[in-house]
């Protein structure tokens, strides 16, 4: 049986005078992919930013509730947020690859952080790129530029790179949005492989792909969270008379 | 935003499997009359007809596979289209019985006597058919009731027919391959309403999305 990684208490978040989340509560599992699905601007990916603070950096912004990750409020005024960000790592819709070697791309964070040890710098790029699943199709050439990948092989890039800083958390959102449906299947693939090791939330707009890769799955509509629960269940039978339009596609 | 290809294949769906049932539930009310009167002609017509029931059961399934593949249904959609597939299933099971028992004409003595007993499993079970399709196709949740009593009269009366069977089975009373051809009679006759019950039972599921067995 796995924790509860991340608990949301009462979280309501304003765009000025616009609300965009509405007393949003939900418990996210350790070790488990928990999946957000939702017609557009209905407020999923502002939860996920919520995640990681990463809604600080926008002009206007105010937030109230909680966000608990192992206990802890993140949004207490004693928490360091860069520190915050290395143990929750995010991976958007379009890949964005350092414009440098694929090595470099990886080894960028642990540099930053201090490991300067070439040996041990060369293992954590090695790992990280293992981790997701690139390694046999770079190891010879990490060389060269990142941007001469393929997206799918840029996005795993790009989870290589949050793997590398050890971090506890992986956000997702939209992550296959601009990838063919073999690059999609790798990803996927990778996500359930990565739960083993790290608690997942994925964003996405594919239906399908909610039911395919996540344990979990909350539906959110207009700021609220409709309904939360097993993916199974919230696939075959759901609660909820909103969540069953939407996803048998009646809604709206 | 309807999905109306999606629609349109479930009403499909419903559509073969109401007419299915009807094929079926009248199948079985046809070999009992060919049973009662002796009518062999009427028996080889059940056994023929079978052949019509076994093709609504492969189009249904293929019919469902491919909304499955080609429509992604979730939820709802999805144990309706699930579901339709174990109804077919199930009614082309009692299809076979129906013949089975038509065909048990063939090995029966002219001069046999059929009891009443008999034709009232076989109406109750042509009426359990029909009722459970019901249940199905238009959702019927009101019948899980009339279709369980229904059950228990028919395994009342599979309980007390036996002994009678078996008696003349025993005592020599008339031909014993008679007497042993509906015993089996019987007992398809009590398999046709447990598969009723079948398809009841996944009415239920498509209904409240849950498994519960009756």
């Amino acid at each position: 049986m796995s924790m509860e990684k991340i608990i949301v208490r009462e979280l309501n978040l304003w765009y000025g005078e616009k609300q965009a989340l509405e007393d949003v509560n939900m418990q996210i599992r350790e070790n488990r992919v928990t999946a957000l699905i939702g017609p557009s601007g209905c407020g999923k990916s502002t939860f996920i930013r919520c995640l990681n603070r990463m809604n600080d950096r926008i002009e206007g912004v105010r937030i109230t509730g909680k966000v608990e990750i192992d206990g802890k409020n993140i949004y207490d005024k004693d928490v360091d947020v860069v520190a915050l960000r290395k143990r929750i790592g995010m991976l958007f819709q379009k890949p964005n690859p350092f414009p440098m070697s694929i090595y470099d791309n990886v080894a960028y964070g642990p540099r930053i952080h201090g490991t300067g040890d070439k040996k041990k710098l060369r293992e954590i790029v090695e790992d990280g790129i293992r981790g997701a699943a690139l390694w046999d199709e770079v190891s010879d050439r990490l060389e060269t530029n990142a941007l001469d990948l393929s997206g799918g092989q840029q996005q795993r890039l790009c989870i290589a790179r949050t793997l590398a800083v050890k971090p506890e958390i992986i956000l997702f959102d939209e992550p296959c949005s601009a990838l063919d449906p073999i690059a999609t299947g790798k990803i996927e693939e990778l996500i359930h492989d990565l739960k083993r090791e790290y608690t997942i939330v994925i964003v996405t707009h594919n239906m399908q792909q909610a039911a395919r890769v996540s344990d979990y799955t909350g539906y959110f509509l207009l700021g609220e969270m409709i309904e939360f629960g097993k993916t199974k269940k919230l696939f075959e039978n759901p609660h909820k008379k909103e969540t069953e339009d939407y996803i048998t596609g009646r809604f709206g | 935003m309807p999905r109306k290809a999606l629609d349109r294949e479930m009403e499909k769906v419903k559509r073969d499997i109401m007419e299915m049932t009807e094929l079926v539930s009248k199948a079985v009310l046809k070999a009992i009359a060919a049973l009662e009167k002796n009518d062999r002609d009427l028996a080889r017509k059940v056994g023929i007809e079978d052949d019509l029931i076994n093709e609504y059961e492969t189009q249904i399934k293929k019919r469902s596979i491919q909304t499955i593949a080609l429509q992604q249904p979730v939820a709802k959609d999805l144990r309706i289209i699930s579901v339709s597939m174990d109804v077919a299933y199930n009614l082309e099971r009692i299809g076979d019985f129906a013949r089975d028992i038509a065909m048990s004409l063939e090995y029966i003595d002219d001069g046999y006597v059929i009891l009443e007993e008999i034709t009232k499993m076989g109406k109750l079970g042509a009426q359990m058919v029909r009722d459970a399709g019901d249940a199905f196709v238009n959702e019927r949740k009101e019948k899980i009731d009339t279709i369980m009593q229904m059950e228990d009269e028919v395994d009342k009366i599979y309980k007390s027919v036996f002994p009678i069977l078996k008696k003349s089975v025993e005592g020599g009373e008339g031909k014993c391959s008679n007497a042993l051809n509906l015993i089996l009679i019987s007992k398809f006759l009590e398999r046709i309403a447990d598969h009723s019950v079948n398809i009841t039972n996944r009415a239920m599921y498509e209904i409240y999305g849950k498994e519960e067995y009756l």
